[in-house]
């Protein structure tokens, strides 16, 4: 049994592999807190409403150990952070946080912990993973009102008014943005709305006023915050995330019309699809997927599909066309020239795009040129980075004469010699030996399947 | 006044004994500000939707 490396924080239990199978652990510790939400009826109807992972309990333990309780989790496809998600993604996280601690809070239960990492993703549908985050409400503050304003309220706050993709910023926050930090950033007319100026603005206040006050309270007062008190201020929390909105606004990409000929765009579907046909496989990664137009027919058959963008608006629109539509797509931010890396304690709390398992096949389609010509990375590297991500590629080869490159490639000095044809199929042939070919008509591009066996 | 104010708010903070993560005192202290602000819109909110629904119902023949 091998305790994961992201899950440590909490004594009443743990996740941990063994023989290859996850396992969510309970200790001694937990167990009064388990029982109490095992036995009430929330678990069941946060769980029939797909809101909450399923656990199976495993009556023989498969490991030794002197636990409570050992369980395992219904499996997530792919793990994704909030650093990664777009602006409604991280939103209807934060909705799903409140609306479960206001349904628990029902059950005389509440959340010791609100934090984004709860909260994951099958396809476009948020859910909760941890089920030791439940435990008996006592009649006193929200011991989770500083993680939940830290990790969704801070961060939704600055996406909307400063750019939505400021959440990339989490890689470095991992408790969420500090209100210290939080607070200054926003402009006036955020800071002048009622529920702001309560939760970020007076509560960083408090929060500077008692920085060295934590031992100062100790004594419990009974009824201090009862009830009443804390449905009001986690109704008000919902009111305030239901109200932020992502100001309407278009991107180089978001509004990208492809420059194909009928015949062309034809041929790059059909070309995609046989390969798929042929591949039957269950995942595929869709790396430059822009607004997922890709993504969606590979998502038709079934296969679980990740579309990784740069463009946080592309994403935005991506996430919003599939949520709740069922399609197997999850819409991530991504950049491919700099991509998430393992951080957290001992740099194994959080995993690296690559860690997070190996798709079937990739996509890489109208993507290569901005890697090479825009970041900078040459032909090898690419390849190499490719073949670590799958067996399996297909990617649309956009030589320098393509009227997009050569936008990419005006007013600069043209350093890119392994950029041609000739070299890219030579270079991709050492990582992948079989190819299959197809030249898209109406252009100069040209369409590759490559596979490494 | 707001010294008053916060002297009694730290009086009848408390912490559960057992919680993992730290609430932050003055992230437990503001809530009794807030929530006490907040819980009277509740409470009128709650009646008022009760009342509503008292009268809905009378409505249906």
């Amino acid at each position: 049994m091998k305790p994961i490396t992201s899950s440590f924080r909490d004594p009443h239990g743990f996740l941990a592999t063994h023989e290859g199978k996850l396992y969510r652990v309970v200790t001694r510790l937990g167990k009064p807190d388990y029982d109490l939400f095992a036995a009430s009826p929330l678990k069941a109807n946060l769980e029939s409403t797909g809101r909450l992972v399923r656990h199976e309990i495993i009556d023989r333990a498969p490991f030794e150990g002197d636990f409570y309780k050992i369980l395992t989790p219904e499996p997530i496809p792919f793990i994704s952070y909030p650093y990664e998600w777009s602006f409604s993604q991280l939103k209807d996280a934060a909705l799903l946080t409140l609306t479960i601690q206001k349904e628990a809070l029902g059950h005389n239960l509440s959340l010791k912990d609100a934090s984004a990492f709860n909260v994951q993703f099958v396809g476009s549908r948020p859910i909760f993973i941890d089920l030791l985050s439940f435990e008996k409400r006592e009649d006193t503050p929200w011991v989770a009102y500083r993680q939940f304003c830290q990790h969704f309220l801070g961060p939704l706050l600055l996406m909307s008014h400063h750019s939505p993709d400021f959440n990339r910023h989490l890689k470095n926050y991992l408790d969420g943005f500090p209100l210290s930090f939080v607070a200054p950033l926003l402009p006036l007319k955020a800071k002048v709305r009622p529920g702001v100026f309560m939760h970020i603005l007076l509560h960083a206040a408090s929060q500077k006023k008692h920085e060295r006050g934590g031992g100062a309270v100790n004594g419990i007062k009974p009824g201090s915050f009862g009830l009443t008190r804390l449905l009001a201020l986690v109704d008000h929390l919902l009111r305030v995330v239901e109200g932020i909105r992502l100001p309407k606004g278009k991107s180089e990409w978001s509004e990208y019309v492809p420059g194909y000929s009928k015949d062309g765009m034809e041929l790059k579907k059909k070309f995609v699809s046989e390969v798929l046909d042929a591949t039957k496989t269950s995942s595929v990664w869709d790396l430059g997927g822009n607004t997922g137009d890709f993504s969606k027919l590979v998502a038709d058959r079934g296969i679980y599909t990740v579309s990784l963008d740069l463009d946080p608006l592309c994403v935005e629109k991506n996430y919003l066309s599939v949520r709740g539509n069922g399609k197997p797509i999850l819409p991530l931010l991504m950049d491919l020239a700099n991509p998430t890396p393992a951080i957290g304690w001992g740099h194994e709390e959080r995993m690296s795009l690559l860690e997070r398992g190996r798709p079937g096949l990739i996509l890489a389609l109208a993507l290569i040129h901005h890697l090479r010509i825009t970041a900078n990375i040459p032909i090898a590297r690419i390849a190499e980075f490719f073949s670590k991500c799958a067996d399996r590629a297909i990617v649309e080869f956009v030589p320098k004469e393509d009227p997009m490159a050569t936008i990419l490639l005006s007013g600069r000095k043209d350093i890119f010699h392994d950029y041609t044809k000739g070299e890219f199929e030579k270079t991709f042939g050492l990582y992948f030996p079989h190819v299959i070919v197809a030249a898209i008509p109406g252009s100069k591009r040209i369409l590759y399947s490559f596979s490494k066996a | 006044m707001l010294c008053l104010l916060t002297l009694i708010c730290m009086l009848l903070v408390a912490f559960p004994a057992e919680a993992y993560l730290d609430p932050g005192t003055g992230s437990m202290i503001i809530q009794i500000v807030i929530g006490s602000i907040l819980a009277a819109g509740y409470t009128v909110k709650v009646y008022w939707k009760k009342l509503k629904s008292f009268f809905q119902r009378k409505d249906v023949p």
